[in-house]
């Protein structure tokens, strides 16, 4: 009895041990837990499964034209070209002291005819870099160079005519540009079938791209390479079905929701997709300087009727189709953009305006 | 009898009748003056204007004759005294007061007021008494006589000494150190207490200090040092500025009185700036030599190239040109077709620096190809 007695008055120090022990082990595993809420919350930032980009910082893009050196307006004798901005404005600096020649090569990818990328510009929206200028402008007069290519015809750079393509072309969508950061490509996706089978396409403004062809050839290439860091691609959804014209979602839309002159010039740009004679109006139009006057039959529908346009983008936009699978494989993922967009939260967003 | 009685009443008849012509004829007097029409007063009281004639059977009278420019005169007439009085006035002159020392005040004894301080020299028409009083002195009381001259030797009071002070050159002030009131002015006798320090000053000269002691003599020479001058010599047109920045002092030859050493900086444009520094003991006159600026002449081929600072942004002028190379500076060279050319000149340059200009080059933008995309219209 009296050795229990003092064995409870006197504990034994293996014992305050264990409750030290215990002590710690209880304070750590709060400790975990908290950090794993934290974790948790860090993370449950919604992804968005159509917005798509290769998680690269924005950066700018100058658009430049060449025109055929003989003054012709042919489809092909007017060419896009697309250049880094932050090289050019390097390159305008020092012009002033230039004493000999710097070449500046241009890949191929960055090059392109007008006619097919007035087929793409619906599908462009520029955006603003940190510093609030445009994601995709006009290449600046300060910069003069001669052109010099491959084909027999010679070419000289127009700035001019690229200011106002750029003023006409993008003016409709202006609306976004003072709200979005990166710039954003419109894609959908499209199976059609064919006598061999499934033909499948991605669909960005008019302009359809088959797959892989376009990607093995190297039509897809300037979304790769110059608008790699600049752009979000935003799918849309399927833009057609194996009926044709029947399963267009875009006419569709256009019908139901009484733009019916977009769905009938859009109609008369499907039944006669090549249409020099608009792209030579289009040229002279922007030559003279009066291309806010320009006439609509010139441009593509969903430049002619960008309300229209933006109905339908929003629509599908609000719609959220998934990509199929197929898109994802041999689209998405081959051109780089298997990155889908976080969505920001919107307490974030509103910290940040 | 008869007849002593006739002699006798004959006699006294004569007598009286005497008598009477000799007591009225002998009572009138007449007071005349050179010149004439001198105010008569007797006491306060205004009589007349000479010539004056009145009575005096006995005793004496005490006229004042006062007339305006001439001294004041009192004469007394007694019965006995001839009956025709002629008073010659004298004019007013003046009358001289010296003292040694000088700078004593002359008080009026009767009311106190100041006439004046040695050496004084005043018109009087009447006796002044006076006091002559000065600080370190006795009192010396006196009367003034119109038109004298008095020189008085004052005394000093106890313990206190009389020293004359003169000085080359003359018209220092002098000055008690400790109160510092200008006493007089050299040469002057002053009388003050041993101990006392006297401080000589004078525009243009050096203070000089004396103290008094038992062994000073009663004469003290001061001699003044000038304030040293310096005049400063340079390139005509050259200015002269305070060092670190002041104003401009004036243009050479520019001369300075140097108390203490001072430092100035000579300007002219086109040359550096030159900095002097002189002292008292410098010499007089200082030569100040500046260094030329060099000039550097820019030509530029093609002739006619503008030339501005870097950035453009002030235009200089158009080759050729002639610039001032002061200090390092960067020059751009620009001209319609040429390649922009930015220069660095400095003093050490060459005096003619020509610049070529190279025909600008163009950049070439190289095609590599034109990517004609498979695309069908959607």
């Amino acid at each position: 009895m009296l050795d229990l007695l003092n064995r409870e008055e006197n504990p034994s120090m293996f014992e305050s041990f264990s409750d030290l022990a215990l002590c710690t082990l209880a304070v750590a595993l709060l400790l975990v837990a908290l950090l794993a809420m934290s974790v948790s919350q860090r993370i449950n930032v919604p992804m968005n499964e159509n917005q798509f980009n290769m998680d690269a910082a924005p950066a700018r893009s100058y658009v430049g034209c060449s025109m055929a050196a003989s003054g012709d307006a042919e489809a092909d004798d007017v060419l896009i070209h697309l250049l880094d901005a932050p090289m050019v404005d390097k390159l305008a600096a020092h012009q002033g002291a230039l004493t000999q020649e710097r070449v500046v090569r241009l890949a191929r990818e960055r090059s392109m005819p007008l006619a097919d990328f007035l087929l793409l510009a619906p599908g462009i929206v520029p955006g603003v870099d940190r510093e609030g200028n445009p994601t995709l402008s006009a290449m600046p007069q300060l910069w003069k160079p001669d052109v010099f290519s491959t084909s027999d015809t010679p070419y000289v750079l127009n700035t001019d005519f690229a200011e106002q393509l750029m003023d006409h072309l993008f003016y409709a969508n202006d609306v976004d540009v003072q709200t979005e950061k990166r710039s954003r490509i419109y894609v959908e996706s499209l199976v059609q079938p064919t006598a061999e089978g499934l033909a499948y396409y991605v669909v960005i403004g008019h302009a359809a791209y088959p797959l892989p062809e376009a990607i093995e050839d190297g039509s897809l290439n300037w979304l790769r390479s110059f608008m790699a860091g600049t752009v979000d691609l935003i799918y849309l959804g399927e833009a057609g079905g194996p009926d044709g014209a029947a399963d267009n979602m875009r006419l569709q839309f256009m019908d139901a929701n009484g733009y019916h002159h977009c769905a009938a010039a859009y109609r008369a740009l499907l039944e006669k997709p090549h249409n020099p004679t608009a792209v030579r109006s289009l040229v002279a139009a922007c030559s003279d300087g009066s291309a806010r006057a320009i006439d609509r039959n010139v441009l593509p529908p969903f430049l002619a009727y960008p309300e229209a346009w933006q109905a339908y983008v929003q629509a599908r936009i609000d719609a959220g189709e998934d990509p199929p699978e197929w898109f994802f494989k041999e689209c998405l993922v081959k051109l780089g953009f298997d990155r889908m967009v976080m969505d920001v939260p919107a307490a974030a967003v509103g910290a940040q305006q | 009898m008869k007849s002593w009685k006739k002699r006798i009443e004959r006699g006294c008849a004569a007598g009286i009748g005497a008598l009477c012509l000799t007591v009225c004829g002998c009572a009138s007097f007449e007071l005349t003056s050179i010149p004439e029409n001198v105010e008569i007063y007797e006491g306060q009281v205004r009589l007349a204007a000479t010539p004056y004639g009145f009575e005096q059977f006995s005793g004496e009278r005490t006229f004042t004759l006062k007339k305006e420019g001439y001294v004041e005169k009192d004469i007394t007439i007694s019965s006995l005294d001839q009956h025709e009085t002629v008073v010659q006035l004298e004019r007013v002159r003046t009358t001289t007061l010296n003292t040694v020392p000088t700078d004593v005040q002359v008080v009026r004894t009767s009311n106190g007021k100041l006439l004046g301080r040695t050496s004084l020299k005043m018109p009087l028409s009447r006796v002044e008494v006076v006091i002559l009083e000065k600080e370190g002195y006795k009192p010396h009381p006196m009367s003034l006589e119109p038109n004298r001259t008095y020189k008085v030797d004052m005394e000093p009071l106890e313990g206190f000494k009389s020293i004359f002070f003169t000085s080359k050159p003359k018209g220092a002030f002098i000055s008690d150190r400790t109160v510092g009131d200008v006493i007089a002015q050299t040469p002057s006798t002053v009388s003050a207490e041993e101990g006392t320090e006297f401080e000589f000053t004078m525009e243009g000269y050096q203070p000089t200090y004396y103290m008094l002691n038992k062994r000073s003599s009663s004469r003290v020479f001061i001699e003044l040092i000038p304030v040293p001058t310096v005049t400063l010599h340079s390139l005509e047109g050259s200015a002269v500025y305070g060092v670190g920045g002041g104003e401009k002092l004036g243009d050479v030859p520019f001369t300075q009185q140097i108390k203490t050493v001072r430092a100035f900086e000579v300007r002219k444009e086109g040359y550096y700036p030159a900095t002097v520094t002189v002292s008292p003991e410098s010499p007089p006159d200082v030569a100040v030599e500046l260094e030329a600026i060099p000039l550097k002449t820019i030509l530029t081929e093609p002739a006619g190239a503008q030339i501005s600072r870097i950035g453009q942004r002030e235009v200089l002028g158009t080759a050729p040109l002639q610039l001032l190379a002061k200090s390092e500076r960067l020059l751009e060279i620009s001209a319609e077709g040429y390649a922009r050319r930015t220069i660095g000149i400095g003093p050490d340059s060459p005096a003619q620096i020509t610049i070529k200009l190279q025909p600008l080059a163009k950049d070439r933008l190289m095609l590599e190809g034109i990517q004609h995309a498979t695309i069908t219209v959607f």
